[in-house]
């Protein structure tokens, strides 16, 4: 997890967002990926095509910022 | 083990049990197999779909991208939602409208009300001072309020004169009949067969919901972020363009003015519509707000009840599901969008 954690595409960084689509940047179609939200909330899934672009599309229940935080202390 | 595989070793199993049955001269009707089968495959129920929604039903020979013949529902829809009187709004007007009279965007994963702070701010949500969707002096958001402009903003190459503005197309534009709006035709296989690999999703897009609106594949969010544009969409999460008409790109129901869907009596999550492969579509969360856990890379997962069936995801991730479990019509025999 903390690895995903480390790795897991942030939006809001430069002039384009959608985090979904900069998680799968350098990743294979079916690879895993994650990508969190505004609120540190943890989205894990696997990359998937649309069209010609590759999308990170969760398949897990999103893991909420507050749980990471426990887990981490832990 | 994940959902799709059981449900392909469960598939596979009934095959295997139904060629043994076979080549020992046992009977096709003989029970255990074809009952596994029921409990994976469920047919496409047309009936859930709204009868005002449809401009036409068929039943039809198609060529499945497996290479079989078989039959498909060819389902044209008058594209606009039949539970609903109006769709949007979409734009805010000024940087002081709320969020009750103006529409929604999404941005990694989280669905905002785009109501004039949101316009404002959008600057500092992007880290981007080059954001500047609204006149400073009169504080009236640039929006795209002329079919001219709706068309000039609304595709991947969006022209230059139209970066900072807040995009949306009216639904009228495309239709002149009250109440409806641009006609399309989507092909699903009656009866749903699961493939062996997961197919991607292109350009003839996810589903169809009963309310007759399509489910699109993901938004080119990055596109319309490049141009400086904001693709407002409605509570729904649905916006028009001049391709495919009003459409959805994720599931909001019960959200603000987007009718809910009903949990069904144990429980679960409601269906809401299907994708092109005729496995049925349900929303995200059950009556406890709680979620699946099971869900494969498309996903989807199966249960007694309802077989194999997907959920979508949430209404701030630009998706429904990430792929089709099971085979669609043929590129070459699919309706162009």
């Amino acid at each position: 997890m903390a690895l995903l954690f480390i790795s897991a595409a942030h939006g809001h960084e430069g002039v384009v967002s959608s985090a979904p689509f900069k998680a799968c940047q350098n990743l294979e179609k079916k690879a895993e990926c994650s990508y969190e939200n505004d609120h540190g909330d943890l989205y894990i899934g696997s990359c998937r095509l649309f069209n010609t672009q590759l999308m990170c599309v969760r398949s897990k229940p999103i893991v909420k910022a507050e749980s990471l935080k426990k887990s981490a202390v832990k | 083990m994940d959902s799709l595989l059981k449900a392909k070793l469960a598939l596979s199993a009934v095959l295997t049990s139904t060629l043994l049955l076979s080549a020992c001269g046992g009977s096709s009707s003989d029970g255990g197999g074809e009952s596994s089968d029921e409990t994976l495959i469920k047919d496409v129920d047309t009936s859930l779909f709204a009868i005002s929604s449809l401009e036409s039903l068929e039943t039809v020979e198609c060529t499945l991208s497996n290479g079989e013949t078989s039959t498909c529902y060819e389902i044209t829809i008058k594209g606009f939602p039949a539970d609903r009187d109006e769709v949007g709004p979409y734009c805010p007007e000024t940087i002081s409208t709320t969020a009750e009279n103006s529409g929604k965007w999404f941005d990694n994963g989280i669905l905002h009300d785009a109501d004039g702070e949101f316009i404002s701010n959008l600057a500092t949500f992007y880290n981007d001072d080059n954001w500047q969707l609204f006149d400073a002096n009169t504080d009236e958001v640039y929006v795209t309020d002329t079919q001219a402009k709706c068309e000039a903003a609304a595709v991947v190459d969006v022209a230059e004169e139209y970066n900072n503005y807040c995009v949306e197309c009216d639904i009228n534009y495309y239709s002149e009949v009250e109440g409806e709006g641009l006609h399309s035709t989507v092909l699903i296989p009656t009866t749903p067969i699961l493939s062996s690999e997961a197919s991607d999703i292109g350009a003839g897009g996810v589903g169809v919901a009963f309310n007759g609106v399509v489910l699109d594949a993901a938004a080119p969010a990055e596109v319309i972020l490049e141009a400086y544009t904001i693709a407002a969409f409605d509570d729904c999460v649905g916006h028009v363009n001049p391709f495919a008409g009003y459409h959805y790109h994720g599931a909001n129901h019960g959200d603000g003015s987007c009718p809910g869907v009903d949990f069904e009596s144990d429980g679960h999550a409601g269906a809401f519509g299907y994708a092109l492969d005729g496995f049925a579509v349900y929303s995200m969360l059950d009556e406890n707000g709680e979620e699946e856990d099971d869900l494969d890379e498309c996903r989807g997962h199966s249960d007694d009840t309802r077989g194999y069936h997907y959920h979508t995801a949430g209404p701030g991730e630009n998706s429904f599901i990430g792929c089709f479990t099971g085979v669609i019509v043929q590129e070459d025999e699919r309706p162009r969008p």
